[in-house]
């Protein structure tokens, strides 16, 4: 004996007309496996909207509430070490060079300091070369250039230096506070 | 829930959500007080264990209170959450994949309190809890999450299909397998349960 569409009709949701209805009824009453079925399905259903709604203990929210601060302490900590991990990825990609550098000439102490020192005048005068440069052209701009272009290159800096702040506030400040 | 209840939390929710969109810890507290029943008991349903259903009721909000900006107000909130626990639930469920191939192979039944009822009636509860999760706990993860949200959240065949990422004929067919199966584990558990009655106009099932 076929069992369809009696088994889709006992498990599925859909309505049935009057007609589907009297001839699920009329297929029940020679079937005693869809019969079973039936009253499996009916059992089943009482079963389950019986159990009801379970509720967790009282406090749920509060311990939310801790689970939200506790992970957002770990999330500050995370990026605090990985802050730490960066400085120092730098720091030892300066001083590795620097090492490689002091090694690789095989001086000693008194020789590198002096090679030091005279590395450091040299930086020294690099920078008032820089600035003597920034002078002319500070000085000498004025005529050179229309005041317009002056002041969209002043724009331009000002613009940098604030994209510069929100991207360090984004991911420096703002996203240990969201605790994300 | 009290009517009274559901009630202020319509005229409350959309004020919290709104708050808790713009990352407001503490509307986002008041949401979590309105929804931790059924989050809880979705995820109790589907891992069986009160402190399994504890932790992934709370990684459940924790996960929506991180994603409260993608979260669209043009749907249902509570459709939403619990599409996350249900995704978080099959995902523990996953991992775990232990299969039960005997209603024996259960670990005891944690009593949970009944505070309301008498004791007649409690026995009832307690045994109609005892047969979900039995029937439940034969189910895979994703059926089960189908059956969970239709029968306790009784939530709409396209409501289940969105939250579970489905289309509505898988969940369809989900449900028609589930119950099947549900109804044949129920067949061979016979006799008849305390919960349906044990009345004697109901044919034998086996």
């Amino acid at each position: 004996m076929s069992h369809q569409p009696f088994e889709d009709w006992i498990l599925d949701d859909e309505a049935l007309s009057g007609e589907e209805q009297q001839a699920l009824d009329a297929h029940r009453a020679a079937c005693a496996s869809c019969t079973r079925l039936g009253t499996a399905r009916t059992a089943v259903d009482r079963g389950l909207r019986q159990a009801g709604m379970l509720a967790p203990s009282a406090g749920f929210t509060l311990r939310f509430s801790q689970r939200l601060a506790q992970q957002r302490m770990r999330s500050g900590r995370r990026q605090a070490w990985g802050t730490f991990a960066l400085a120092a990825a730098a720091a030892g990609g300066v001083a590795i060079p620097l090492a490689l550098l002091v090694s690789r000439d095989r001086m000693s102490l008194g020789d590198w300091v002096v090679q030091m020192l005279i590395r450091l005048y040299d930086a020294w005068v690099g920078l008032r070369v820089a600035r003597g440069f920034v002078q002319v052209a500070w000085n000498s701009l004025p005529d050179a250039l229309p005041p317009a272009w002056i002041l969209g290159i002043v724009a331009a800096c000002l613009g940098i230096g604030v994209v510069w702040i929100a991207t360090l506030y984004r991911f420096a400040y703002r996203r240990v506070t969201e605790g994300a | 829930m009290t009517r009274s209840r559901a009630a202020s939390i319509d005229r409350g929710e959309t004020r919290w959500l709104e708050r808790a969109r713009q990352g407001d810890e503490a509307a986002f507290a008041e949401l979590v007080e309105a929804y931790q029943r059924p989050v809880y008991n979705l995820c109790y349903r589907m891992l069986g264990e009160a402190g399994e259903a504890e932790d992934a009721a709370q990684e459940s909000f924790l996960r929506a209170y991180r994603g409260m900006r993608r979260y669209d107000p043009a749907r249902s909130f509570s459709t939403w959450l619990l599409a996350i626990a249900s995704h978080h639930c099959i995902d523990q469920l996953r991992r775990r994949r232990l299969p039960v191939d005997s209603l024996e192979e259960l670990e005891p039944w944690e009593e949970i309190p009944d505070t309301g009822p008498g004791p007649e009636k409690a026995a009832t509860l307690r045994e109609g809890r005892e047969t979900a999760r039995a029937l439940l706990a034969r189910l895979g993860p994703q059926d089960r999450a189908v059956v969970v949200l239709r029968y306790w959240d009784e939530l709409s065949t396209e409501e289940i299909a969105e939250a579970l990422s489905l289309t509505v004929k898988a969940v369809k067919s989900r449900l028609h397998r589930a119950r099947k199966q549900m109804a044949e584990s129920w067949l061979r558990n016979e006799p008849e349960p305390a919960w349906n009655g044990g009345r004697a106009d109901v044919p034998s099932a086996v």
